[in-house]
C-alpha cells in the first residue's frame, strides 16, 4: 500500500516537472518581448542576457506611438473585425438555419460548394476578387477587406451542424402559433444556440483579427491598413542588420498590438479554448 | 410528420399555393446574402483562376489564350520546383512535430494534476498572436549576433548559428516559430478528444492488467483516430499554404532558400503582375493539396463509425477483452 502511494507521488512530481518545463519552454518568447521592450539600446546588445531591465525604459513605447500609426491600424483591425461579428447574423447565422429546417432542391448543391470551397486555397480566389473590388472602386477602404471574408463558409458550417439538431417540433409548434420562420429563429433556435453563438464570434474574431494575406492586397494607406499588414510594413522596411538596431522597438510595438487579444484571452482563457476546441470537433 | 401531412390535406389549394410562396421568399431572404457573396468572391474566382491559368495575363489587360502553356513553363521553371521542395520541407519539420507533440501534449494535459488549465492556456497562448507578432518575435530570438536562442547554445558550445540568413537553417527558422505558434491549436483539440473517451473503457483496461503505454497504443491512439485525421489534414493544407511567416522573416531568402508556393504565386501575380502564370501556380497547389487530402483520408478515416460507437458505449472492446482473456 504504501509502496503505491509513494509510486503515485513520484508519479505526480515527475508529471509537475514536466508540465512546468513545457510551461516555461512556451512562455519564455513572451517574457523575452516583455523584457527587451523596456531595456535601453546598450542592455539589448550585450553579449550577456539579463531577463530583468537593469534601467528600465519606456523609450521604445514613446517612439512607437509617435512614429507609426498604431492606433489607427489598431482602430481599423477592430472595425473590419467588428463589422464581420456584425453582419455574422445574416451572413451566417440565416443561411445556416434555412439549410437546416428546410428541404429543397439544390441543398445538396449549395452544402457541396460550401464543402468545396473550404476545402479549396483561399489563395487561389485572390486575383479575381481583387479586379471585383477594384471595379467597385473601393480598393483601399475597410469595405474591401470586409466583404470577402463574408463568404467564408466555416461558420455557417458551424451553425448548420447545430441547427440540424434542434428538434423539428420546436419550429412547427411556433409556426403553429402564427410566428414566422425569422420569429422562431430569434425566439427559440438562438437562445438554444448559446455556445455555439460564443464559438462563431471567437472564431470570426480570430480568423479577422490574424487575416494577413487579403488584408495586404487591398489595403495601401493607413486609413484602410490593418494592424497585421501595418506591422508587416515596419519589418519588411528593416534590413536584417537594420532590424539588429532596432529590437527595442519593434518588441515594445508588438507588445501593444498584442494587447487586446491578450487581455480578451486571458479574460475568456476557458471559454476561448473550449469554442476552438469545439470547432475542431466538429468542423 | 403524421401531423404535417393532416395538416396539408384540410389546407386549400389557394392556402398551399401562399405556402409555397412563403417558403420561397424565406429561401430567399435567408440564403441569398451568403450565398450571392459566396459565388461572387469565392466560387466565379476559383473559376477565374482556372480559366486565367489558361491565359496569357495581366492585371488589367484582356487575357489571350494561350492553352497548357503556362503549366508547361512551370514545369521547366526552377524556381517553382524550388518553391515546392521549401514548402515540402517546412511541411516535413512542422506537420510531424505538430500533430506527435500536440498529441504528446494533450496526453500531458490529460493526467489529472492539479495546474494544468493554466498550463494549457500558456501552450495555446501563442496562437492568438497575429502572425506578423510572431514573426518579428522570432527573428529578435534567432538573431545570430545577440539572438536569445544563440546566447544558450553557445553555453553548451554550440556556435553562433545565423539562423535566418543561411539557406540550410533559414527554413528550420521559420519552423521553430511556427511550431510554437500553433502547437497549441492541436494540443487543445487533441485534448478535448482524450477528455471525450469513457472512462469505463480505461477502467477495463486497467482491470486487464494494461500498462500505461500500451493504453496509450490500443485505446488512446485508436479511439483518437477522426480527431487525427482532422488535425493531420488541417496541419497539412495550413503548411502548404504557409505564406505571413515568410514574408515577415525572410521575404524567401536567403536565396528563395525559404521562397514557399504561396509566396511565388503572390509575387507573380502582385509584383509582376504575371496574373496567368500566378493562377497555374495556384491549381497545381490546389492539386497537391487535394491530393495530399486524399491520401491522408485514406489512411486515416477507415473505421470510423466503429469507433464512435465503441468511445460512447465502451462496447466496442469487450471483443478484445474477452480475446485476451481466452489466450
Amino acid at each position: 500500500m504504501g509502496a503505491k502511494k509513494n509510486g503515485e507521488r513520484l508519479r505526480s512530481i515527475i508529471l509537475y516537472v514536466v508540465m512546468a518545463l513545457v510551461a516555461l519552454v512556451f512562455l519564455i518568447p513572451l517574457v523575452w518581448v516583455v523584457s527587451t521592450s523596456f531595456k535601453p539600446m546598450d542592455e539589448i546588445f550585450t553579449r550577456v542576457v539579463h531577463w530583468i531591465p537593469r534601467k528600465p525604459t519606456l523609450d521604445h513605447y514613446r517612439q512607437a506611438v509617435t512614429d507609426y500609426p498604431l492606433w489607427t491600424w489598431m482602430k481599423n483591425s477592430f472595425v473590419v473585425a467588428g463589422a464581420n461579428i456584425l453582419f455574422a447574423f445574416v451572413f451566417f447565422v440565416m443561411p445556416a438555419f434555412a439549410l437546416a429546417v428546410s428541404e429543397f432542391k439544390g441543398k445538396t448543391v449549395l452544402v457541396f460548394l460550401m464543402m468545396a470551397t473550404l476545402m479549396i486555397p483561399r489563395e487561389l480566389s485572390a486575383i479575381f476578387s481583387y479586379k471585383i473590388i477594384a471595379k467597385m472602386g473601393i480598393l483601399d477602404t475597410t469595405g474591401a477587406v470586409v466583404l470577402p471574408q463574408l463568404a467564408e463558409s466555416i461558420c455557417v458550417f458551424l451553425m448548420y451542424n447545430f441547427f440540424k439538431n434542434v428538434p423539428r417540433e420546436y419550429l412547427e409548434s411556433c409556426e403553429l402559433d402564427g410566428g414566422n420562420k425569422l420569429v422562431a429563429l430569434v425566439k427559440i433556435y438562438l437562445p438554444l444556440s448559446g455556445p455555439s453563438i460564443a464559438v462563431m464570434i471567437i472564431l470570426t474574431f480570430v480568423n479577422s483579427w490574424n487575416n494577413f494575406f487579403w488584408p495586404l492586397l487591398v489595403t495601401f494607406t493607413e486609413k484602410s491598413r490593418t494592424l497585421p499588414v501595418g506591422l508587416a510594413t515596419i519589418m519588411t522596411s528593416y534590413s536584417e542588420s537594420s532590424a539588429a538596431r532596432q529590437y527595442g522597438l519593434l518588441m515594445a510595438i508588438s507588445l501593444l498590438a498584442s494587447l487586446p487579444t491578450m487581455i480578451v484571452f486571458l479574460a475568456l482563457q476557458k471559454q476561448f479554448i473550449e469554442s476552438v476546441a469545439a470547432s475542431g470537433v466538429k468542423g | 410528420m403524421a401531423n404535417g401531412f393532416g395538416k396539408v390535406r384540410i389546407m386549400s389549394r389557394k392556402r398551399i399555393l401562399r405556402k409555397k410562396q412563403k417558403d420561397i421568399l424565406f429561401l430567399l431572404t435567408f440564403l441569398a446574402p451568403f450565398f450571392v457573396i459566396m459565388i461572387i468572391f469565392k466560387v466565379v474566382p476559383i473559376g477565374a483562376n482556372i480559366v486565367y491559368s489558361l491565359q496569357k495575363t495581366h492585371l488589367n489587360k484582356p487575357g489571350e489564350w494561350i492553352g497548357l502553356k503556362n503549366y508547361v513553363k512551370l514545369f521547366h521553371d526552377e524556381l517553382f520546383w524550388k518553391a515546392m521542395k521549401n514548402t515540402l520541407l517546412y511541411l516535413a519539420y512542422v506537420g510531424p512535430v505538430n500533430v506527435i507533440g500536440g498529441f504528446l501534449f494533450a496526453m500531458l494535459l490529460n493526467a489529472k494534476q492539479r495546474g494544468r488549465t493554466a498550463v494549457r492556456a500558456i501552450i495555446f497562448m501563442p496562437y492568438v498572436l497575429m502572425t506578423t507578432v510572431v514573426g518579428i518575435t522570432w527573428r529578435w530570438i534567432l538573431d545570430g549576433n545577440n539572438g536569445l536562442l544563440n546566447y544558450y547554445l553557445n553555453k553548451i558550445g554550440i556556435e553562433p548559428i545565423f539562423w535566418l540568413s543561411n539557406t540550410k537553417t533559414a527554413m528550420l527558422g521559420i519552423a521553430l516559430a511556427s511550431i510554437w505558434w500553433t502547437i497549441g491549436y492541436n494540443t487543445v483539440i487533441y485534448l478535448a478528444a482524450l477528455q471525450d473517451i469513457s472512462t469505463d473503457v480505461v477502467e477495463a483496461s486497467i482491470i486487464d492488467g494494461a500498462n500505461g503505454l500500451q493504453r496509450v497504443f490500443h485505446i488512446s491512439i485508436p479511439l483518437v483516430k477522426g480527431t487525427t485525421f482532422f488535425v493531420v489534414l488541417t496541419t497539412v493544407i495550413n503548411s502548404m499554404e504557409m505564406f505571413s511567416q515568410v514574408y515577415v522573416m525572410t521575404s524567401g531568402g536567403p536565396s528563395y532558400s525559404t521562397l514557399t508556393l504561396v509566396q511565388y504565386l503572390y509575387t507573380k501575380a502582385f509584383r509582376e503582375t504575371n496574373v496567368g502564370y500566378s493562377s497555374s501556380v495556384g491549381v497545381m497547389l490546389f492539386i497537391i493539396i487535394l491530393l495530399m487530402s486524399v491520401v491522408v483520408f485514406l489512411l486515416l478515416s477507415g473505421d470510423n463509425t466503429a469507433e464512435k460507437t465503441g468511445r460512447r458505449k465502451g462496447g466496442g472492446h469487450g471483443g478484445k477483452k474477452e480475446r485476451r482473456k481466452a489466450a
